[in-house]
């Protein structure tokens, strides 16, 4: 009888949802599904071509590039951000008046990409300020957009403009956590540090899994910052895998395009999921 | 309420499909549009020959008359007749003196009005000349711009930023309304003045002496042209029929507004007819009863555009047309099958249109041909040509080359350039050949571009002249000429040569400290050639070529785009008496055989309509089609280059052109000859030895030139920018 009650519910949930479900199917789902089939064949002629594409881009050396400068922007500038904005985080929570501050928080969001550009520009350029500060203190200028520091400079400019965003995630969590728990811990005779290891952080896991994941998904928009500063093809430290994808794109490079979509998907997939598991354990 | 929401829901999904169904609809829509009839003919009439700018029509019982201010008289056109029917009214030929007319006006009753300029003194002069033949001079203390007379005989001009009606009592001037700065149209509609300036619409209601109100749809119609580069020559012009409905001419075409309507229709799409061949620039439009147009052109032309109600109208195919940028000879090429082939419909895509970048333009077209609504023809200037080939996109052309080369009239080395063990994946409609004019001395000396960087340096240490030594207008110029000389040897089958790139930047900034001294005092600037306004370029041969033989210590670099304004000029300079020992040499050195391919016509592998596109690409190729001279490139049609080899057999086709002394401030005028036999001769065997084509995509050139421009400004050095351009050259090819 139960069943036959969900059975029923479930008919009407999805002419309900049918709209969304169609929209979806029509615009993410299918064309996903065509380029993994496009993946298979040449761009050409359209002819199958097994998995020619996938040998391809794992031989491409841009693709290799683009790889090994993304995977390394990601792993440092994600451990950077969470841990700067936590720190920040636990000790503005500490202060009693921060409405103000809080608001001022999300200022670089709302901050244009284009005038940040302008600004890194003026900074950083040949003969931008700071190489006026250093060729007038006599010291050797140095090509902050055309050498290893450019990696620096994006990763700085990731949390710089996601910091403030971040903080706030973090102070949500932190109000989240019950004084008298803290309370009692004290009472207990923890000592900040304690309290910081064993009630703070084990409470903020959910927060750290939120966290973690819009982080990763904002690390790929950095691409707007590098690609503004220094166009399709920067220096070789800044060139992501969104260059790749939108030099293919423009280029016609559609079936090595959807090999590499496909790999990335998987990549992507396997970390969301690894990362949900982990936060599955944890909560058991 | 299940059923309720079941509806609902319903309703939704069906929402859902609602757009698929609404493009049914459309297409079905579109094809009933495309079994209209009716449409205009072009029927070119014959002027004369020599006019240079025809104004100021009017209609009269007998036909339509028209003012030619070359010849300062005044035409009738014989009613019903498109064959020109010259009656030179005799109270304008005598009496107005040989100066430069700027405007004139005519009414009904046949007064005339004129403004001139004095060509000597620079002042200028109003006169009204009453049907009785008096002469009265009217005081301004501007320029007039443009006149009107009324139904009614008044009469209204137009200076910089006023309107004022001259009273034909006592010619004095009454201020009317004001006006914008720049004045781009001004006509009289019933009882309106109709004022288009750079700040819209203006509509002045003379008879009750107040501003009226400008319909929206007018406003916003003209503020689509305000972005357009003013450069102080008409945009467009308007006239009226006699139901007071407006018509505007301009580039685009002619469109038609109901007064206070909400809708301006195109009636006659320029892109189709010479109206949009911006190389003549549309002047004038009047209305005549039965529905045709009259359009004079700057260039001196006048055509009629006859409306034919029977003429068959029926699209039964589409062409669709790509490319990146606007081409001028892509265009003539449009105009011109369209005329030929009244049932096929054009599409016409300009990707880089309205500012979208080259990447934005490329997205599209991806999606264009993905989505399966790829073009048929496309331009590949600019595109990697490779990268298309490769995939396959392109179709070869080999197979339909008796086609588009049925006389093999064309120069094989030059239009078939882009040959693959006899496949053909592209055609040049055009072509531009290097070449270099310098002291006979110093010309014997340049082998390479670091000669030439050498010799400017030596140039402005020797004399250190306050004018410069190559005429460019812009720094990249520099590097984009360089390119031209240099561009072969940077990448060599695919590999860059870094230290050639980082001696091609030291050499470009060579040139571009030394080209001019600080106290350099002139500059490049636009000229006027001819009917044709040139903006000199980093092609620009010709141009730079007059001002090398002005002066010592002044070369020119560039390539030959046209016989006209290039070719002439550079086998003029021998005979020059003032000549300082300028030379020209086609090619860099002696051995070069370079040229550079333009306007390469390929067609689409799974283009739709395969005929049509080998018909249109025989009708770019064709000898009629490349006589027109765009300024863009050499015909690749040989009866072409007969015709223009042939324009020396009359002296008339002879011209004179000013040179401009910088060292002592005084002008010249030089004898501009065509080709000699012995020149033609000379010219024929070396395109005809031309091998080496030199062809860049747009991304590889900006990063090249781009690179170049910050070394040469010094921000960088050489060495850093060949190794930033071989880095992102070399980041693409790895892609």
């Amino acid at each position: 009888m139960k069943k036959k009650i969900i059975h029923g519910r479930n008919k009407e949930f999805f002419l309900f949802l049918l709209p969304s479900l169609t929209g979806v199917l029509i615009f993410v789902l299918i064309p996903f599904l065509d380029s993994i089939r496009r993946s298979f064949c040449s761009m050409g002629s359209g002819k199958f071509v097994g998995i020619k594409n996938y040998k391809v881009i794992t031989d491409n050396d841009a693709f290799t590039l683009a790889v090994k400068n993304t995977t390394a922007f990601t792993l440092c500038c994600i451990p950077l951000l969470i841990t700067i904005s936590f720190f920040v985080a636990y000790a503005m929570n500490k202060l009693r008046h921060i409405r103000v501050i809080k608001s001022m928080l999300l200022f670089p969001l709302a901050v244009p990409t284009a005038v940040l550009v302008l600004v890194w520009k003026m900074l950083f350029n040949d003969a931008g300020y700071i190489n006026n500060i250093l060729v007038n203190s006599g010291h050797e200028s140095v090509r902050f957009l055309h050498s290893d520091p450019v990696f620096w400079v994006l990763v700085a400019s990731y949390v710089w403009k996601n910091a403030g965003y971040t903080i706030l995630l973090w102070l949500t969590g932190l109000a989240g956590i019950s004084s008298s728990v803290e309370e009692a811990a004290r009472v207990d005779g923890a000592n900040e540090w304690q309290l910081l290891t064993r009630i703070i952080l084990p409470d903020l896991k959910p927060t750290l899994y939120t966290i973690t994941i819009v982080s990763f998904l904002n690390s790929f928009k950095v691409f707007r910052e590098a690609y503004l500063v220094a166009g399709a093809y920067p220096d070789d430290h800044i060139y992501l895998l969104q260059h790749v994808f939108n030099n293919w794109f423009v280029n016609m490079d559609l079936d090595k395009m959807a090999a590499a979509a496909a790999m990335v998907f998987i990549v992507i997939f396997i970390a969301i999921v690894l990362l949900q598991r982990a936060w599955d354990k944890e909560k058991r | 309420m299940k059923n309720i929401a079941r509806i609902i829901a319903g309703a939704a999904a069906l929402l859902m499909t609602a757009a698929s169904a609404g493009c049914t609809f459309m297409g079905k829509e579109t094809d009933s549009k495309s079994e209209r009839r009716g449409g205009y003919v072009e029927e070119p009439v014959d002027t004369g020959g020599d006019s240079m700018l025809i104004t100021e029509f009017m209609q009269k019982p007998d036909g339509v008359e028209y003012y030619d201010v070359s010849k300062r008289t005044l035409f009738t056109l014989a009613k019903g007749d498109q064959d020109f029917k010259g009656e030179i009214a005799s109270i304008i030929k005598d009496k107005i003196p040989t100066d430069h007319s700027v405007c004139a006006a005519v009414s009904p009753v046949g007064d005339y009005f004129f403004s001139r300029v004095d060509t000597n003194s620079g002042g200028f002069s109003n006169i009204y000349v009453s049907s009785d033949g008096s002469q009265n001079k009217i005081e301004t203390d501007e320029m007039i711009l443009s006149a009107e007379f009324t139904t009614d005989n008044r009469l209204f001009i137009i200076t910089y930023g006023r309107v004022f009606e001259v009273s034909t009592a006592n010619y004095s001037l009454k201020t009317v309304c004001d006006t914008g700065y720049e004045v781009r149209a001004f006509d009289i509609i019933g009882d309106n003045l109709i004022i288009v300036d750079e700040n819209g619409v203006k509509i002045y209601d003379y008879k009750n002496d107040k501003e009226a109100e400008t319909p929206e749809t007018l406003n916003n119609f003209f503020k689509n042209y305000t972005d357009i580069n003013y450069t102080g020559s008409q945009l467009f012009d308007i006239c009226c029929d006699d139901k007071e409905n407006m018509y505007i001419l301009s580039s685009d075409g002619v469109f038609r507004y109901v007064m206070n309507g909400n809708e301006i229709e195109k009636i006659l799409d320029g892109s189709k007819y010479q109206i949009g061949n911006e190389d003549n620039g549309v002047n004038s439009l009047t209305y005549i009863d039965d529905g045709s147009f009259y359009v004079s052109f700057k260039n001196g032309s006048l055509i009629k555009y006859r409306y034919d109600p029977e003429l068959v109208n029926e699209k039964t195919s589409l062409l669709k047309i790509y490319s990146l940028e606007d081409n001028d000879t892509l265009k003539q090429a449009v105009r011109d099958f369209s005329m030929n082939n009244n049932n096929t419909e054009i599409d016409y895509m300009v990707g880089m249109r309205s500012g979208m970048t080259y990447e934005d333009a490329m997205k599209n077209l991806t999606t264009q041909i993905l989505s399966g609504s790829a073009p048929d023809v496309i331009l590949l200037d600019g595109i990697n040509i490779d990268n298309y080939i490769d995939k396959n996109l392109l179709l070869d052309l080999s197979g339909s080359e008796n086609q588009w080369n049925k006389d093999g009239k064309l120069l094989d080395n030059i239009s078939k350039w882009n040959n693959r063990d006899g496949k053909i994946y592209s055609v040049a409609c055009k072509f531009r050949v290097p070449a270099v004019a310098a002291n006979g001395e110093d010309l014997d000396k340049i082998q390479d571009y670091s000669d030439i960087a050498d010799l400017v340096e030596k140039i402005r240490k020797d004399f250190n002249q306050d004018y410069p030594i190559l005429s460019v207008r812009e720094a990249d110029s520099i590097i984009k000429n360089a390119l031209i000389y240099e561009g072969k040897d940077l990448i060599t089958g695919g590999d860059i040569d870094k230290e050639k790139l980082k001696e091609f930047y030291g050499n470009c900034t060579k040139v571009y400290e030394n080209y001019r001294s600080d106290e350099c005092q002139y500059w490049g600037g636009m000229y006027t050639s001819g009917s044709k306004t040139i903006s000199p370029d980093e092609y620009s041969f010709g141009y730079n070529v007059l001002q090398a033989i002005g002066d010592t210590g002044v070369m020119a670099l560039g390539t030959l785009n046209s016989f006209e304004y290039d070719i002439n000029y550079a086998t003029s300079i021998d005979d020059y008496r003032k000549n300082p020992g300028v030379k020209m040499r086609y090619g860099l050195n002696t051995d070069s055989k370079v040229f550079i391919p333009e306007c390469n016509l390929g067609i689409i592998e799974n283009a739709k309509n395969v005929d049509e596109a080998v018909k249109f690409i025989a009708q770019a190729l064709g000898s009629e089609t490349q006589k027109t001279d765009h300024y863009d490139g050499l015909p690749v049609n040989t009866d072409t280059l007969d015709f223009y080899y042939r324009k020396n057999e009359d002296s008339q086709n002879n011209d004179s052109i000013n040179i401009y002394h910088f060292a002592t401030q005084k002008d010249d005028m030089m004898n501009v000859q065509w080709m000699s036999a012995d020149e033609v001769k000379e010219f024929d065997s070396y395109i005809r030895s031309l091998n080496d084509p030199l062809y860049f995509d747009k991304v590889t050139r900006d990063i090249i030139v781009n690179e170049g421009l910050m070394c040469a400004e010094g921000s960088i050095t050489a060495g850093q920018a060949a190794d930033d351009a071989f880095s992102q050259l070399e980041l693409k090819m790895k892609e």
